[in-house]
């Protein structure tokens, strides 16, 4: 009779091929396969300078991140839209939650082939989407295009120069300028990340985080409006009059005005005070933290629980055998006031409860995390 | 809380049901189990391919995130290592939603709501194994007041907008399934929404069983 062999694996193909089993060795011994304590988070590095805003002309907010070798960088460019008219006039408290608008993300995690979105990208910028609508972080009127300027071309000095009405309130009242329209910024966000080692529910964390920062340092500018793009006008017979008009005068383009000292911030929700410096500028928004729950049957240890079994809770997902072996996932978002803004909780193994207590941990360390970012 | 329910209406699948809750109606499809593509095939459970359409336009982003909500859900409550090799598709259709119009922003949780609760049926009526039954709840709080099953002009005026489910055994209220909150929650508020939210949810449970009941009667090919 053949005798059957015991096969042996390195730790390294262990984790590839059955990572539950070598998660729970890990664990069991107390150890997190990234060597990180159990509710410890991995650091963040958030880059302090504003290259991508100061040297890309239609970039006007943006964000490096960097959490391990996974680097998030973040830019957000701006869009113009008419708005309708009759909802323009509501202020923020009239339209209760409707008064408060988002960002637009493209999120893109770089793995060395290009293509269409994967489920994991359209899945990230769609709850970075809902999460900071419903955040209510970007009040409606913070983005309103209120005192657009007119560009007017000076034959003595043969170029366009651009008058506001609130600017230049003389120069503005000699201008021809009837142009009723409204306008608001809709705000793009184009986020990459690089080197993605964490899972989804980290990457979130990331990306949220990264988003708010740059949004904390969004410089909006100043829209006017030229009548033609070419700075020749000529003077045609209009088809439905007699008068003579300039051609393109009804096809007004809308401009933005790359002048950085006519830069204003975005006021965001309640951060009067978040706005000053950049030790605070999270305040309304919070910080988004991640957990992950996980049962662990200590073969040495006795006594522990009744049947040897404990649950686990580790913040920070990260790594192949946290991501594929953890299906009970939470991910919290609450901010300095003590205040939840997100609670995302899924029980997706039915050894590994989220039970209450748990979940008032995360809660806790979520809490504390905010208050200390 | 009401809500109307028919199943198996659709011929050529294995199980549907179709429900109305408020102001929201879907209809579910379930076959299965089936033999899946080789890149769907896991070795040892079966595998689950969900699709939600939207009652209008198409299926964008928004509906991919309903989706893995949705799917994280019911991998952990269908008994999967039963049908190893095998896969389970799930089509869910919303035929009326609430549809955010100009100044109005856009909610899911409604639609989430109504599509757990009509996957329950319609895993039923296809007889696919579940470990538990479950039975979910849309809730808004306004001012610490909760709104079950809130209307969009509800969830509007809200601080907060939660759904939750729980899994049910022996009809009593066993342990959060899914919890989706958004707004601004007081963590007090919180758990007193939880703890109302289970006895919600087994009434819930209790008008499903009673269905089911009259469903399986009505059913059973052999009556006496």
């Amino acid at each position: 009779m053949a005798e059957l062999k015991q096969v042996s694996f390195p730790p390294e193909i262990l984790a590839r091929i059955a990572p539950d089993i070598s998660l729970q060795r890990h664990l069991s011994i107390g150890l997190r396969p990234n060597l990180r304590n159990f509710t410890e988070f991995k650091p963040i590095d958030i880059a302090s300078n504003n290259e991508l805003t100061e040297n890309n002309n239609n970039v006007f907010g943006s964000s490096v991140i960097k959490s391990g070798s996974t680097t998030v960088i973040n830019t957000i460019t701006l869009g113009v839209v008419e708005v309708n008219s009759s909802t323009k006039s509501a202020t923020t408290e009239q339209l209760g939650n409707a008064g408060y608008t988002t960002v637009y993300p493209v999120i893109e995690i770089a793995r060395g082939r290009s293509g269409a979105p994967t489920d994991e990208e359209m899945i990230l910028s769609q709850t970075l989407h809902e999460t900071l609508l419903h955040s209510r972080l970007i009040p409606k009127a913070s983005l309103s295009i209120n005192n657009y300027g007119a560009a007017v071309y000076d034959a003595t000095l043969s170029n366009y120069s651009i008058y506001y009405p609130d600017l230049n309130p003389q120069e503005f009242e000699l201008i021809n300028f009837n142009h009723s329209k409204s306008y608001t910024f809709v705000l793009l966000s184009h986020i990459k990340i690089f080197s993605r080692q964490k899972s989804t529910s980290a990457l979130f964390d990331l990306c949220h985080l990264s988003t708010v920062h740059a949004l904390s340092r969004l410089q909006l500018p100043r829209v006017y409006i030229s009548d033609t793009t070419s700075g020749t006008k000529v003077s045609v017979k209009s088809r439905s009059s007699n008068t003579r008009g300039l051609v393109g005068l009804s096809r007004s383009n809308i401009n933005i005005d790359t002048n950085k000292e006519l830069f204003y911030p975005l006021v965001l929700n309640n951060s009067e005070d978040a706005m000053v410096d950049s030790s605070g500028p999270f305040d309304h928004s919070g910080v988004s933290s991640n957990f992950g729950v996980v049962t662990v049957a200590d073969a040495d240890k006795e006594g522990n629980d009744e049947e040897g079994k404990r649950s686990i809770l580790l913040a920070d997902l990260e790594g192949e055998a946290e991501e594929s072996a953890i299906l009970s996932r939470l991910s919290i978002i609450s901010n300095k006031s003590n205040t939840i803004k997100k609670i995302s909780l899924i029980n997706g193994d039915g050894n590994s409860e989220i039970s209450l207590d748990i979940l008032k941990q995360a809660l806790e360390i979520a809490k504390l995390r905010a208050q200390q970012m | 809380m009401t809500f109307q329910v028919r199943t198996s209406l659709l011929e050529n699948v294995d199980g549907s049901a179709e429900l109305q809750i408020g102001n929201t109606k879907v209809i579910t499809s379930v076959t299965g189990p089936i033999e899946p593509k080789a890149r769907q095939d896991l070795p040892n459970q079966a595998s689950l391919e969900i699709v939600i359409r939207p009652a209008v336009d198409l299926a964008s982003t928004r509906e991919k995130l309903l989706e893995d909500k949705l799917r994280s859900l019911l991998q952990s409550i269908i008994v999967r290592y039963k049908y190893p090799r095998q896969l389970i598709q799930i089509v869910v259709q919303f035929l009326v939603s609430d549809t955010s119009s100009e100044g109005e922003i856009d909610y899911t949780s409604n639609e989430l709501n109504a599509a757990i609760n009509c996957c329950y049926f319609a895993l039923i009526d296809a007889g696919v194994a579940l470990s538990a039954s479950f039975a979910s709840l849309s809730i808004s709080l306004n001012d610490g007041k909760a709104t079950y099953n809130p209307s969009l002009v509800d969830l509007n005026k809200s601080d907060s907008h939660h759904v939750i489910c729980f899994n049910i055994v022996k009809g009593k209220a066993d342990k959060i399934l899914l919890l989706e909150s958004q707004g601004d929650i007081e963590e007090e508020e919180l758990f007193t929404m939880i703890s109302n939210a289970v006895s919600e949810c087994e009434v819930i449970h209790q008008q499903q069983r009673k269905f089911i009941k009259e469903k399986v009667d009505n059913d059973y090919v052999w009556k006496q």
